[in-house]
């Protein structure tokens, strides 16, 4: 039984293993799908853009959504290339850029302290060695606490469902990238089968600005 | 549930794992799958931290000011003293961080010698086949060539982080990262030196807070290992400094200018002189632990 059992843990894995294998550095085909979406070549003398070790590929499963936080420099250019190989979903990535905005807000909380105790004239009260006795007390105080909210600051539905977008940014921020795949008909009830994934690559490159000395 | 069912459940786990290709993070797709007869729709998307690579942060701080000063980096020499697999991960970061400088700033014999610390320090967490061999050559051939300097260590990096995510040691990589974010955060406020008003160096010090959260996200995955646990809870140290911080807010705009979005606005972050001297002094009392393999 063991090993009937460890063949079966091999054919079914196998599948996966090689959906996994291929999907390796898919990032990169990022480039392709650019050029096929008409993307000009840059400019003779424009700094080159190089890949940030943000960018990340994975597989998974139609109609899901990921996240990918990731940091962004003051006066960098930055390109955000969506891809995949499968042809099912290919230029059918769904994406947004959002950003959590810091809303300053007061917060109410109890605090709980050892304070002097005081007579009704506000005295503080003594023990026989002269200290002060102390009690506890439970009181309200306000603190400054940032929420965050998130904002959408683009969405590539709004944006003839293009799979790439270049942006700069005025200070050094925290971006997410949310990725919707589309949902490729029913997913297999069986999600063992590599069908039911698709292996994506996201790019995140940068190219330094003029403001940062950059063009050279 | 029957024998069959545990076998397929059983190889649902496991594929969990190797689907994956870049580690234990795009499982997470996969895990959603509780058993063979129904598929359970994720509620809230998995959320990936990524962190810029000392490279990046470094490139980025040159051109807005500091200068070359070797004697910031961590002595070559004390790789002798990384004996704990702690330390000598949380090294590896330290020495990625001090090759980016050494390459950035165009210190081209510290480059080389940092090349080799990473790699012994590579060695030693079982990592030596992520590098290249003609890595070496390569960094001979552009020791006055900073820019090839900066390609190369970035490969570096690359490829340690790579072939730690590959080969499912997280917790490895979590330690790696944050000796990489201690180090550069500590070479950046010795060039930016004392608190002044308007210090580019300091302003963007301030603006780190974003990363450091990235790093401690990034690092919770691993929380069960106890050498991460702690790692994480020194970092809130600092992190809680962040916190205290002068909030400046913006309006969120975004420009459309054709071919290029500017985003702008949003929370921009202050140090006052004694946030300042705080989180210097944290950051320091944290990479002399680090350095000095004390826990």
């Amino acid at each position: 039984m063991r090993f009937s059992a460890i063949i079966l843990l091999t054919a079914l894995l196998s599948p996966v293993v090689v959906q996994a294998q291929k999907c390796k550095g898919v990032q990169f085909e990022c480039t392709n799908v650019r050029k096929e979406e008409g993307k000009k070549k840059g400019t003779k003398g424009e700094p080159a853009w190089t890949v940030t070790g943000q960018s990340r590929y994975g597989n998974f499963a139609y109609g899901d959504t990921t996240e990918v936080s990731f940091t962004v420099f003051k006066n960098v250019n930055y390109r955000i290339s969506l891809c995949s190989l499968d042809p099912q979903i290919q230029g059918k990535i769904m994406f947004q850029i959002v950003e959590r905005k810091t809303q300053a807000q007061t917060e109410k909380y109890m605090v709980t302290e050892e304070v002097p105790k005081t007579d009704k004239d506000g005295n503080i009260l003594v023990d026989q060695d002269g200290n002060p006795i102390m009690e506890t007390r439970t009181v309200e105080k306000t603190r400054r606490v940032y929420g965050k909210k998130p904002v959408t600051r683009y969405n590539n539905a709004e944006d003839s469902n293009k799979q790439w977008v270049e942006f700069t940014t005025d200070q050094d921020r925290t971006l997410i990238i949310r990725v919707v795949l589309p949902s490729v008909g029913d997913k297999p009830k069986n999600s063992l089968s590599p069908q039911g994934f698709a292996c994506v690559g996201l790019l995140i490159e940068q190219q330094m600005g003029p403001q940062a000395g950059g063009w050279k | 549930m029957n024998k069959g069912s545990r076998i397929v459940l059983a190889a649902a786990l496991m594929s969990a794992t190797i689907a994956g290709c870049g580690g234990g993070e795009e499982t997470s797709s996969v895990t959603t799958v509780v058993d063979t007869n129904q598929v359970v729709e994720p509620t809230e998307p998995k959320v990936f931290y990524q962190i810029p690579t000392p490279n990046e942060f470094f490139s980025v701080i040159k051109e807005i000011g500091g200068k070359s000063r070797p004697e910031l980096m961590n002595p070559v020499a004390n790789t002798e003293k990384y004996t704990e697999t702690r330390f000598k991960a949380l090294n590896f970061g330290i020495y990625s961080a001090d090759l980016a400088y050494a390459s950035c700033y165009e210190i081209g014999q510290s480059a080389l010698e940092y090349f080799k610390a990473v790699e012994k320090m590579g060695n030693e967490l079982d990592i030596s086949s992520a590098f290249d061999e003609s890595v070496f050559k390569r960094i001979e051939q552009n020791l006055t060539e900073g820019d090839s300097l900066v390609s190369i260590s970035n490969e570096t990096y690359f490829d340690a982080y790579n072939y730690l995510e590959e080969n499912d040691r997280g917790n490895i990589l979590a330690l790696v990262v944050a000796g990489g974010w201690v180090e550069s955060i500590y070479v950046v406020s010795n060039l930016a030196g004392p608190y002044k008003d308007k210090n580019p160096l300091i302003e963007r010090m301030a603006q780190q807070g974003h990363t450091l959260t990235n790093v401690i996200e990034f690092m919770r995955k691993y929380n069960d290992d106890p050498a991460v646990g702690m790692t994480i809870a020194q970092l809130e140290e600092i992190q809680m400094i962040y916190e205290t911080l002068e909030v400046v807010e913006k309006e969120i705009t975004t420009e459309n200018t054709g071919d290029k979005l500017n985003f702008s606005g949003n929370a921009e972050f202050k140090f006052s002189k004694e946030t300042y001297e705080d989180l210097t002094n944290k950051v320091k009392e944290l990479r002399t632990k680090y350095v000095e393999a004390k826990n």
